[in-house]
């Protein structure tokens, strides 16, 4: 009898022993990913330090950039217009990706169009003073549908470095997860109205 | 009897096991994380950080936020080069925190010489008539342990 319980209890803590394995982050990348807090447009996500509200998706087959250059995507741009301020102390946000679906990412600022107001452009958010900022992704227009905002204060560039990733003090950063809300429909009906020319220089209003 | 030893000595033995490695690690945590060990200086005082003597000469409102009007001294060569390793904030009383930037003046370039620094803090309305300014000790490369810093009450 007693070596039945024993072979049972060695049995259980083998199990219990795969699954802890199984389940505990084997790669850097992973141990280390941002904490991520979820949402979705029109509500404020807390993350960390600091809260981000989407409040308005768009897209546009040009945009005209702060020099008054017009700018063509090989995909379309995606024009997010969000509001984020920080909940205790300054903080400037530094990274902003579109994930698709498929789990693609794709970062903010391409072709020259840089994200020019309150967001990644170097402002320091303070706590209780929403800031108010356009993010400008390129994607392919199939994947916009089920595409996901991530927005966080990690710094950008993270995996290129040849230290790895996150750079050294910014492991488990916060990071908000703003779903766009777009359905298959609503992700075509915006590319087919996508208007042209859209100025994302100053203010968006 | 084997038994009841062995598991007497894995009750002993694995909260040592759990317990020394997680006591080193806090204790790196603890010597390598910023905290601030900060002074206060009365209202129209003079506070001395980094080889620089600091004053406030008012904290106003402003249409945006608040508006800190400071005076900076260098006490020695030392003080005109390390002043750039300051960082400039104002707290409310919960201990939120703004960052300040300069719209006018500059560090004290001569020792001795008083050098007349205006800057701005965006805070809400609700906070503005409390706000205190701080004078954080900076520098790009952090050593471990406590940094100073000046907390100048209103």
């Amino acid at each position: 009898m007693r070596t039945v319980a024993g072979a049972l209890i060695g049995l259980v803590l083998a199990a219990a022993a795969i699954w802890v394995k199984a389940h505990t982050p084997d790669d850097y990348d992973h141990r280390y990913a941002p904490l991520a807090s979820s949402g979705h447009v029109g509500s404020p996500v807390g993350a960390g330090g600091f809260e981000v509200k989407v409040e308005k998706v768009g897209a546009a087959r040009s945009v005209t950039s702060g020099q008054g250059e017009v700018v063509r995507p090989d995909g379309i741009f995606v024009i997010v217009t969000a509001s984020a301020r920080s909940l205790r102390a300054p903080l400037t946000l530094s990274t902003a990706m579109l994930r698709t679906r498929d789990g693609r990412e794709f970062r903010d600022s391409v072709k020259g169009v840089t994200t020019p107001v309150g967001m990644l452009d170097g402002v320091t958010l303070g706590p209780g003073v929403w800031h108010r900022g356009v993010l400008v992704f390129e994607i392919p227009p199939s994947r916009l549908a089920g595409s996901t905002l991530l927005l966080s204060d990690r710094p950008a560039n993270e995996k290129e470095t040849p230290q790895g990733f996150p750079p050294f003090g910014f492991e488990l950063t916060a990071q908000a997860n703003i779903s766009l809300g777009l359905n298959d429909d609503q992700a075509r009906r915006l590319v087919t109205e996508a208007p042209d020319g859209v100025t994302v220089h100053g203010d968006p209003g | 009897m084997k038994g009841r030893t062995a598991a007497l000595a894995l009750v002993v033995v694995l909260p040592i096991a759990v317990y020394l490695p997680l006591r080193e690690q806090l204790r790196y945590y603890d010597a390598h994380r910023v905290r601030d060990t900060v002074s206060v200086v009365p209202p129209g005082g003079v506070g001395y950080l980094n080889h620089a003597s600091w004053h406030v000469r008012g904290v106003r409102p402003v249409r945006t936020g608040v508006q800190v009007r400071l005076d900076e001294t260098a006490l020695d060569g030392k003080g005109t080069v390390e002043s750039l390793d300051t960082q400039f904030l104002v707290y409310d009383r919960s201990g939120r925190s703004w960052s300040a930037r300069t719209v006018s003046g500059g560090d004290s370039e001569t020792p001795g010489e008083v050098s007349h620094v205006t800057l701005r803090a965006e805070v809400p309305a609700d906070v503005a008539g409390q706000v205190e300014f701080v004078v954080r000790y900076h520098p790009l490369k952090q050593t471990p342990g406590p940094a100073p810093a000046l907390r100048f009450r209103r």
